[in-house]
């Protein structure tokens, strides 16, 4: 019967899991399986490309294969439907416009007093409807619809409430802060009243889930329901299933510990009833994705033939063992004999971290090693800027992946007021910006004198003559905008600045004539090119960025261009503020030769390098504090509110509180952000330098990884 | 024959050049353009466009341009949209025929390589079958530059299947555009215009085919050999980074600059510095809030109070506090001696004015809900606040003298306007507290409160303070009151004022403010009015704490801010 079993393929990271899938494809080929219908999936995407690469070192004909996301997969299955896939990003303001509507005037209308508004998190609607998209997004990953949702949070509901805990229970009393014990001093009618706003908050969330179904259903696809369509799709036809079935002969899953529900379901659909046409690498101890839906369990209970791998070739033992030591929080140690490959940096400025680490890396350039086997790992980008700017300063070129806004820094913000200035020059925010940079740089005085009213005219020397005409007052909602274009007070303002001022009112007429008659981004273009950007920004390093910055905004537009019919530039303007502020942006700049890499934890996964530099390692930044939503949601207690929305006593719910003791989502959370750190650290080749700056903690709110791995390697250590 | 070489800063730089060239010349039926690679196809494409220059295209330039972009991006792993993007941008197609196409084109470059050609037939008759009878329009109107024009009737052509097979087949690498675009320009050269340029001619096409340099030289030459007048032109740098011209360009000698486009193409934007001048504030009337604003950042307060050019949003929070502070203020116009009010009326009657307030100002909340909400929090934080008032009056009797008062004082010829939310008067001493309504975040404890106004980062208390000194009053304590948090009790952070400092206690809601700390701001916000009166500064610098950032409605404007606040909490 094992030849009906699937094959899984574990060990540990760097033990060559990825590279016994690699083989085991080529061979498949060498033995006949035509390589298009041989396919490896995996379920996060930043190494594509890094994968066929390696794969072309087995076989030359390495294109030739399907290497594929989980999305890439869907989207294929879909690919007869007439559907419209949209950015997690404008999913996301999608349903911010929606989810308002419902609730203010759909089913949801609190009006109506069926359900009471006064919820867990709804004072702030925004916010609200963020962490409703949120869940909902798991959710959908875990195959669990509107009306199974609801059924088990009354479920929850009826099981907590109508027995409850013991809320007076010594162990849970300790266990919670002194601020939040309040919230276990509840009687029957004060728990009555928590569970009524539970259900209501139940009921809100679960006509948000079908309102978002209804309308992504039949309007755009949120690219992260790609899988669940998919998996709807391929169950719900039975010639798309075959056909699928029949195109895909073997099929090869990398870091199937990722996956969600929906994924799991997906390859189950394919592979069928024949398993062993399925091979999955597999090491669920490094899981990373566990916080937005991964459930490595899943392939436990696969019926699968195991293939362990042992060899740690790839990482040296000395990091390989300090990750080891870390991730597990080994008590006793054997640090080794050699600590080369090792470094722990510590000072109290970020400046001072951030210049540490460029220095390091152009000494490595200098030294001989190739830009892109450098890499420099963050818990996440949103704090890459003091990293960048450091080594843009020695004029290293740099590639940046992450979770980022690809619309960031100054040069696409100039940018971006550029095209506001071309679109809407009463947008005044962005053209005072636009006037102050290059190539316009106007003085705060030029700036002062075109925003003030204008100055009235003189008064006359003789009596008699007729009284000068006031200048007529322009409110100040115009003002800059009608001085800049109008010219009512050049007069003013230096020569210098006067020129310029003619040039864009030039300017702004070709524009304007330009607008109508070309495409959206190849409007933008003009813009672009006619000011001037991307303006010499003192090395090349810089400059590189500053043009890369510009590409990806061209890009941005022509994106949006084609998923947006018909849209103005003003539409992808106020979609660029969006996205600015989304927590779902992500940013690829293209793998360029000669360029260091600069990474969020999550884009270094499956990638490794010769020198890593894992930085801003410390509690609030890596791993941050753990700050639940306004609610949290579990197959067991059902929904879980964290404010005690319209109590009178306490801040929190007592089921939060007896929650938070019961399950300890925040060292569910520490632990997973451990392995996200040990991850990293596998990610090196030949040398390991983890970084902090400011004063390090007792480790009390959160652990303090970089004291740890002091206290674990203490030979390491530098500052 | 004449041969020049030219460079230009960039890629755009060099196809903006390039078109005014053309457009220059007029003749464009005696011009070829020729991109050595798809990109600079693209460019040119777009320079002539943006030029008015009629071009004309055909299939396989762009087909050639898709494939190598899809396979680009195929490579980098990135989403099938970004193909059917430039399906559409290629081919012009509407959104299912161009996607269904790009999804065949990408199965046909994974998985079988083995027919390209064939494949490659059958697209273009289902091209031809999916745009239908507009189908000649439609590519006239995105068909981007000149080459192959004979293709679409003659597509058997050997020269067509070259072309396909370079840029599609390849050995085991993906074969070079260059390769591609020349050998079909060998095919072409017959046709060749008498004048000819060729763009994009950079190195870094070329490093794989290094070895194939002599082979596409002499290609290159053979066409060439068939125009009258050629120019070469390569861009210095790509997306910011230095390219060195190819190595087919070596026997040409040194290139020269292409003149920056003007005219017709846009004369680039004007460079060079303006004259900073010294700026001052645009009236000389100060607040507490604009001495705050200055000291916390300056290039908030130019933005604000010099420019002025902006329209600040209001936020649900600020919202909030207008509709207490306006509820708060009607109460107190009716109930000013809470001592000698019945205290259910007095609940009452607030419960009605914060009612009323929230109907007053339920247009500038976000949403009905949001208003709804606000309500019942303020109605919650209104009980407590009558739980205070009540055991306040009891205490010490006292009554409400003004509420929303406006002051002005002159501090050295520094005129100052603001307003008093509240001033009670003690009725057995007559000495007055200044009572300023809070529904933000404050100090934790009166000595924090103490310290910011002996720091001189509170202005409005002690400016209070000063202008009920000046008109006479007797100013026995300040006190900020608390009306955010409707779960905990009010209590006010309240500061006696005494001629000596004392050292309060820590978390203690009361403390002292002596009268040297009130001196302190007083010449604090003298000197900062002169600071600003003078006229002295021609930059005004941001902040270097980025917090002061995280509210500022000018983050877009401010090209100097500082690296945003890291969110220190993961959900």
């Amino acid at each position: 019967m094992g030849a009906l079993k699937a094959t899984r393929i574990s060990g540990r990271s760097g033990s060559g899991k990825t590279h016994a899938l690699l083989a085991d494809m080529q061979a498949a080929a060498l033995a006949g399986t035509p390589r298009g219908a041989i396919a490896l999936v995996i379920p996060i995407g930043p190494s594509l490309a890094e994968l066929r690469e390696r794969l072309r070192a087995l076989d030359a004909r390495a294109d030739e294969y399907r290497i594929l996301t989980f999305g890439d997969l869907a989207f294929d299955i879909l690919a007869a439907l007439p559907v419209r896939v949209v950015d997690d990003v404008e999913a996301a303001g999608i349903f911010a416009t929606v989810a308002q509507a419902a609730l203010e005037f759909g089913p949801l209308d609190a009006s109506t007093g069926e359900l009471d508004p006064e919820v867990s998190g709804l004072r702030s609607p925004e916010r609200f409807t963020a962490a409703a998209f949120a869940l909902i997004g798991k959710l959908r990953a875990a195959c669990i619809d509107p009306d199974e949702f609801e059924r088990i949070c009354m479920r929850g509901a009826t099981t907590f409430y109508s027995n409850p805990p013991n809320f007076a229970d010594i162990d849970l009393l300790l266990a919670t802060k002194d601020a939040h014990r309040g919230s276990l001093s509840v009687d029957a009618t004060e728990l009555e009243r928590q569970r009524q706003r539970e259900i209501d908050l139940a009921k809100i969330l679960g006509g948000l889930y079908r309102t978002y179904m209804q309308h992504f259903g039949t309007s755009a696809l949120p690219q992260r329901d790609l899988v669940p369509a998919a998996l709807a799709q391929v169950r719900a036809d039975t010639g798309l299933r075959a056909k699928m079935r029949s195109a895909i002969e073997r099929l090869y899953i990398d870091d199937a510990q990722e996956c969600t529900v929906a994924e799991f379901a997906l390859t189950r659909e394919l592979i069928a009833e024949n398993p062993s046409r399925l091979w999955f690498a597999f090491d669920d101890r490094l899981t990373i994705g566990a916080f937005s839906g991964a459930r490595p369990r899943q392939w436990l209970e696969l019926d699968a033939q195991e293939r362990t791998l042992e060899d740690h070739s790839r990482v040296p033992a000395e990091i390989a063992r300090l990750a080891l030591d870390f991730a597990t929080k080994a008590a006793t140690l054997d640090p080794g004999e050699d600590s080369s490959a090792v470094t722990i940096y510590h000072t109290m400025e970020k400046a001072g971290e951030a210049a540490y680490i460029a220095d390091r890396v152009a000494a490595l350039i200098a030294a001989g090693a190739v830009p892109e086997s450098i890499a420099i790992v963050l818990r996440t980008l949103q704090t890459y800027a003091p990293y960048e700017r450091a080594l843009l300063d020695r004029d290293v070129p740099l590639d940046v992946e992450g979770d980022v806004s690809p619309l960031r820094g100054v040069a696409a913000l100039d940018a971006l007021a550029a095209l506001w200035v071309a679109t809407d020059p009463f947008r005044h925010e962005w053209l005072l910006r636009f006037l102050q940079a290059p190539p316009f740089g106007f003085s705060d005085s030029a700036l002062a004198i075109l925003s003030s009213p204008a100055p009235s005219a003189q008064a006359s020397l003789f009596e008699g003559d007729p009284a000068p005409a006031a200048a007529p007052r322009i409110d100040r909602s115009i003002r800059l905008g009608t001085h800049v274009f109008g010219g009512d007070v050049d007069d003013f303002i230096p020569p210098e600045a006067q020129v310029k001022l003619e040039w864009l009112r030039a300017a702004a007429r070709e524009w304007h004539a330009l607008r109508e008659r070309v495409s959206l981004s190849r409007f933008a273009e003009r813009v672009i090119r006619d000011v001037g950007f991307p303006v010499a920004a003192g090395n090349a390093a810089r400059t590189g960025a500053d043009a890369r910055a510009l590409a990806r905004l061209l890009e941005r537009i022509e994106q949006y261009e084609w998923t947006h019919p018909g849209a103005r530039l003003d539409d992808f303007l106020t979609h660029a503020q969006s996205l600015a502020n989304s927590e779902h942006a992500h940013t690829s700049d293209d793998r360029g030769a000669d360029c260091v890499q600069l990474l969020s934890v999550a884009a270094a996964r499956g990638r490794t390098f010769d020198h890593v530099f894992i930085a801003n390692v410390h509690a609030g930044a890596f791993p941050r504090y753990y700050t639940p939503d306004a609610f949290l949601f579990s197959p067991s207690l059902g929904i879980i509110a964290k404010d005690n929305a319209g109590g009178m006593h306490a801040a929190r719910t007592a089921k939060f509180t007896y929650y938070d003791f019961r399950y300890k989502p925040s060292a569910a959370y520490y632990e997973h952000e451990r392995r996200m750190c040990a991850l990293a650290m596998l990610r090196a080749r030949k040398s390991l330098t983890i970084s902090a700056c400011e004063r390090l903690t007792r480790g009390i709110g959160a652990p303090e990884f970089l004291n740890e791995l002091r206290t674990l390697r203490p030979a390491c250590a530098r500052s | 024959m004449s041969i020049e070489l030219r460079c230009a800063a960039d890629a755009v730089h060099e196809a903006a050049a390039i078109a005014h060239a053309v457009r220059t010349r007029g003749d464009f039926a005696s011009v070829a353009l020729i991109g050595a690679h798809p990109e600079a196809v693209l460019r040119l494409a777009s320079a002539c466009a943006d030029a008015a220059i009629p071009v004309r295209g055909g299939w396989s330039n762009a087909l050639v341009a898709f494939i190598e972009s899809a396979r680009k991006w195929i490579a980098r792993g990135e989403r099938v949209d970004a193909q059917r993007l430039v399906t559409s941008r290629f081919f012009g197609l509407d959104v299912p025929s161009g996607r269904a196409v790009a999804v065949a084109i990408e199965r046909d470059l994974q998985a079988d390589l083995s027919a390209p050609v064939a494949t490659a037939l059958a697209q273009l008759d289902h091209l031809r079958a999916s745009a239908g009878a507009s189908h000649p329009e439609t590519l006239k109107e995105v068909g981007r530059i000149l080459r192959f024009e004979h293709v679409l009737d003659e597509h058997e052509r050997a020269t067509f299947e070259a072309l396909y097979l370079q840029a599609v087949q390849g050995n085991d690498q993906p074969a070079g555009s260059t390769s591609g675009v020349l050998i079909a320009l060998l095919g072409e050269a017959q046709t060749a215009r008498p004048r000819t340029i060729v763009s994009g001619l950079c190195a870094r096409d070329f490093p794989r085919f290094l070895r194939e340099v002599s082979g596409e030289r002499a290609l290159l030459e053979e066409v060439l050999a068939h125009a009258h007048e050629v120019i070469l032109s390569y861009p210095q740098t790509r997306e910011g980074r230095s390219t060195a011209p190819s190595p087919l360009l070596e026997p040409y000698g040194s290139a020269r600059a292409w003149p920056q486009p003007s005219g017709a193409a846009f004369a680039a934007a004007p460079r060079g510095a303006i004259a900073a001048l010294p700026v001052g504030a645009r009236r000389l009337q100060f607040s507490a809030s604009q001495l705050k604003t200055y000291d916390e950042c300056r290039r908030k307060w130019y933005y604000r109070y010099v420019c002025s050019a902006v329209e600040e949003e209001s936020s649900s929070a600020a919202t909030y506090g207008k509709a207490v502070h306006f509820a708060l203020e009607r109460f107190h116009g009716e109930v000013r001696r809470p001592h000698e009010m019945d205290e259910v009326a007095l609940r009452n009657r607030l419960e009605g004015e914060i009612n009323e307030a929230f109907k007053r100002y339920a247009n500038e909340f976000g949403s009905a809900i949001e208003t709804e909400l606000a309500r019942r929090r303020a109605l919650r934080t209104a009980h407590k606040y009558a739980d205070w008032l009540i055991a306040r009056a009891r205490r010490r009797p006292f009554e409400v003298v003004a509420c929303e008062q406006e002051v002005r004082l002159e501090l050295e010829g520094f005129p100052f306007v603001g307003y008093i939310d509240r001033l009670d008067r003690d009725l057995e001493s007559g000495n007055v507290t200044v009572i300023d309504y809070k529904t933000g975040v404050i100090a934790g404890d009166a000595r924090s409160f103490s310290e910011d106004i002996a720091n001189g980062h509170d202005f409005q208390l002690p400016f209070y303070y000063w202008a009920q000194r000046a008109a006479g009053e007797r100013v026995a304590s300040l006190a900020l009151v608390p009306l955010k948090d409707e779960l905990s009790p009010v209590e006010p952070l309240e500061l006696e004022v005494a001629p000596l400092a004392s050292q309060g206690q820590a978390r203690s809601k009361t403390g002292v403010i002596p009268i040297a700390a009130l001196e302190r701001a007083r010449t604090r916000m003298i000197e900062l009015c002169k600071t600003i009166g003078s006229a002295q500064s021609a930059h005004f610098a941001p902040a270097q704490d980025a917090e002061a950032c995280r509210y500022c409605s000018y983050l877009a404007a401010c090209r100097e801010r500082p690296d945003p606040v890291e969110s220190r909490w993961a959900r």
